[in-house]
């Protein structure tokens, strides 16, 4: 049931007395306009307020006899002289003082709503709480008690829906009996935070007598002191020159008084909603709160990080591994069909299609299948809102080392690729601080990086492939987070800084979204492998056939043994050294070099480079690897946000010897242990 | 409340919103609203994530970020 408002026709006003003028507050988005629209019908008008551009909607009913005048004022979320809008809601209420102000208020967003109520409050006008959307707050699992938010308040509050025309009927009889004078009204205003409260009170007493009406006092010194642009130009005319002065000083005095203000407010509104609101842990809420207490967890958030990294691996082996041999007979296929065809063809032709091409980037491509996987999963994380939690957590063992916040979470895009993590160090402010954090950006592992990880390790450790590739890019986070603290340390000391981040709730994956996400990361690295790495291939493959026709006699073989001695100190022969630089074009560069200098186009190269090198050897050059100097782009990125060659430079030498340290390291140790076992 | 905010901030470290809640023993929603508030008067500063402009990025491709999520950092005093 609910009582329509009857249109003036039908019952006169009584005579003589002029309409109750109701004014309707609320922040955009309440329902403000839906209740004033069923309040008035028809009869509303719409126009502008004066001299503005803003607009006014005013209207008029009659209930139980009694004719109203409700004006709709501009939806604002606070009444400071900030907008147009703001000014004119509070003027009106100022000076037109209307009976009743009702303020409608979302029950589902509370804490916003009340903002405005808590500055509504001190206006000299009674103010009625409109609680609306209680049905939206319900399906929530927002549980409010309006008895107990009135009592908090002090001022009477109406659960409404107004959507359904709940609650009209109540709300207009309050609205009567506050008009007249009927309801109890004591306010709970908002405290301005204890230390300010004495001057609060002398400014009060210093511009006592000057204050011009319509304005409460307590009102003008309260805004005096928030800095409110317009209550202080009013005041500087209306005060007598020295008594402005003492008040300028006093403001001067305490010129963050704005902060404490605000404070006031907030603490207010805290204790509303601590006494009337009960949100029960349902729903999406309550699953990532839970899911979040493993999750972000100190040591188990790390555990659970580890994990999700090891099946990532274990994922791409058990179901990458077999399509990658399917691609690979493909391959090889391919090229004993092409040297086929070119059987009467010269030599070079086919050697550079056999060997060159396929050999090349067909190696690349046969790890599209690991590509893929890494991607999908990558995408799936991030779809689930997982991501941000590994972030987090990564970023909880950072700070335990002694890096900061803001300098480690750009990092972390680094897994995907170095390059957005490079520009990621932009919300750095310190120049020092951002020299330093894109230092540390290559030596994240990026997915091309772990992919040639996933695609060597299998070739060389067989069923140790899982183990050894898990902890190898466990260890290289490790040396990131060492190197950090290292550089942190010398450079950071006494510096503080806070990072506040909001974690997004978990939610079921769009499939969608994943699937796009993967199809345009596979087509972009199909059109890297078609370009680049084909080119490379191809320079490579001519390098390693000219002058003499064989791979040994070639210059690329020349230059190679000529940088052998620095490669053999951590076990690598000239033909990794060589693969190893030609990674610095792509990090894929390294899979397509060994496929052209083994002339593996017909016979798969995993298998060659397992018959080739020992497993001491595929480790040292897997640590090398993933350590050293980053891709042509990523460079490039370092040499452009730097603004300088010198950093450029640096980085590119600092990656050189961690990476070949680490390498050594590994080999001769590992053949230190080998000759005493 | 604002100023334990601030206090608590100006220590140092990594927060998330729900941590700082808990802290200050009040909702999510009032403890962003009061970082709105510490954003408007330069105590904290939001951090633009790559994350807004990932329509336009020719990185997008390759990021593995796409969430939007809000984050702030506490100005330098």
């Amino acid at each position: 049931m609910s009582v329509r408002a009857v249109p003036e026709t039908v019952a006169p006003p009584v005579v003589g007395e002029r309409p109750i003028l109701v004014a309707l507050a609320g922040q955009p988005n309440v329902g403000k306009s839906t209740l004033f629209n069923f309040l008035t019908g028809l009869h509303q008008h719409v126009g502008n307020w004066p001299g503005k551009t803003v607009e006014r909607k005013e209207g008029h009913f009659t209930f139980n006899g009694a004719s109203y005048r409700l004006v709709d004022l501009p939806g604002t979320y606070s009444l400071t002289a900030n907008s147009l809008e703001e000014l004119i809601a509070r003027e009106f209420i100022l000076r037109e003082r209307p009976d009743v102000v009702v303020a409608v208020v979302d029950a589902a967003t509370l804490e916003r709503s009340l903002y405005l109520v808590a500055e509504l409050l001190p206006l000299p006008a009674p103010v009625i709480v409109a609680l609306n959307m209680m049905d939206v707050a319900r399906q929530e699992g927002i549980q409010i008690e309006p008895e107990v938010l009135q009592a908090a308040l002090g001022v009477p509050v109406v659960p409404m829906s107004a959507t359904h025309g709940v609650g009209m009927p109540e709300l207009l009889e309050t609205v009567e009996r506050m008009a007249r004078g009927e309801l109890p009204y004591a306010p709970r205003l908002p405290q301005i935070r204890p230390d300010h409260q004495e001057v609060l009170e002398t400014i009060g007493e210093r511009i006592a007598g000057y204050v011009p009406e319509p304005y409460p006092r307590e009102w003008v010194a309260l805004k005096l002191l928030e800095g409110d642009p317009e209550v202080t130009r009013m005041m500087k005319e209306a005060l007598p020159p020295e008594r402005w002065a003492e008040v300028h000083t006093v403001l001067r005095a305490y010129d963050d008084a704005q902060v404490a203000v605000a404070s006031g407010r907030y603490e207010w509104i805290g204790r509303m909603v601590r006494a009337a609101v009960t949100r029960p842990r349902i729903g999406q809420i309550g699953l990532t709160e839970r899911l979040d207490r493993w999750t972000t967890h100190p040591v188990w958030g790390l555990v659970i990080l580890a994990s999700v990294l090891g099946m990532l691996f274990w994922l791409t082996y058990t179901v990458g591994a077999p399509l990658q041999g399917w691609l690979e007979n493909g391959v090889g296929a391919l090229a004993e069909g092409v040297r086929g065809l070119l059987a009467g063809a010269p030599a070079w032709l086919s050697g550079l299609l056999t060997d060159g091409v396929i050999g090349g980037a067909g190696a690349v491509l046969t790890f599209l299948p690991i590509l893929v996987i890494f991607f999908a999963a990558m995408a799936f994380l991030e779809d689930v809102g997982y991501m941000a939690r590994a972030a987090y957590v990564m970023d909880g063992l950072m700070h335990l080392i002694g890096l900061h916040g803001k300098s480690f979470l750009p990092l972390f895009l680094g897994f995907g690729c170095n390059v957005p993590a490079i520009l990621g160090t932009r919300v750095i402010e310190s120049r020092r601080a951002r020299l330093l954090t894109i230092l540390l950006a290559p030596l994240v592992p990026c997915t091309a990086r772990m992919a040639v990880v996933a695609f060597l390790a299998p070739a060389f450790f067989g069923n140790a492939a899982l183990l050894v590739s898990w902890v190898l890019i466990l260890t290289s986070i490790l040396i990131l987070a060492l190197t950090g603290a290292v550089v942190n340390r010398l450079m950071f000391r006494g510096q503080r800084s806070a990072f506040i981040m909001e974690l997004p709730l978990y939610h079921l994956p769009n499939w969608r979204t994943i699937g796009l996400s993967i199809w345009q990361r596979s087509l972009s690295f199909v059109r890297k492998a078609g370009t680049v790495i084909l080119a490379v291939s191809v320079v490579i493959w001519a390098l390693s056939i000219f002058p003499g026709g064989n791979v040994e006699g070639s210059y690329l073989a020349r230059v190679g043994r000529w940088l052998e001695p620095v490669g053999r100190l951590a076990g690598l022969d000239w033909r990794l050294t060589v693969a190893l630089l030609s990674s610095f074009i792509a990090k894929e560069n390294s899979i397509a070099t060994l496929g052209v200098l083994f002339r593996a186009g017909e016979e798969g190269l995993a298998g060659m480079l397992a018959a080739t090198y020992s497993p001491l050897v595929a480790l040292a050059y897997l640590v090398v690897q993933t350590l050293f100097i980053p891709c042509a782009a990523t460079v490039g990125a370092i040499r452009q946000e730097t603004a300088s060659w010198r950093w450029m430079l640096f980085s590119v030498g600092l990656l050189l010897v961690i990476s070949l340290l680490a390498g050594m390291a590994v080999f001769q140790v590992g053949a230190w242990v080998a000759k005493g076992v | 409340m604002l100023e334990r905010l601030l206090e608590i901030l100006r220590a140092g470290g990594t927060h998330r919103v729900s941590d700082l809640a808990r802290a200050l023993d009040t909702t999510p929603a009032l403890v962003e609203m009061m970082l709105e508030d510490l954003s408007r008067a330069g105590y904290v500063k939001p951090v633009a994530t790559c994350t807004e402009a990932c329509a336009s990025c020719p990185l997008a491709d390759s990021c593995i970020s796409t969430q939007p999520g809000k984050a702030w950092t506490l100005n330098p005093d």
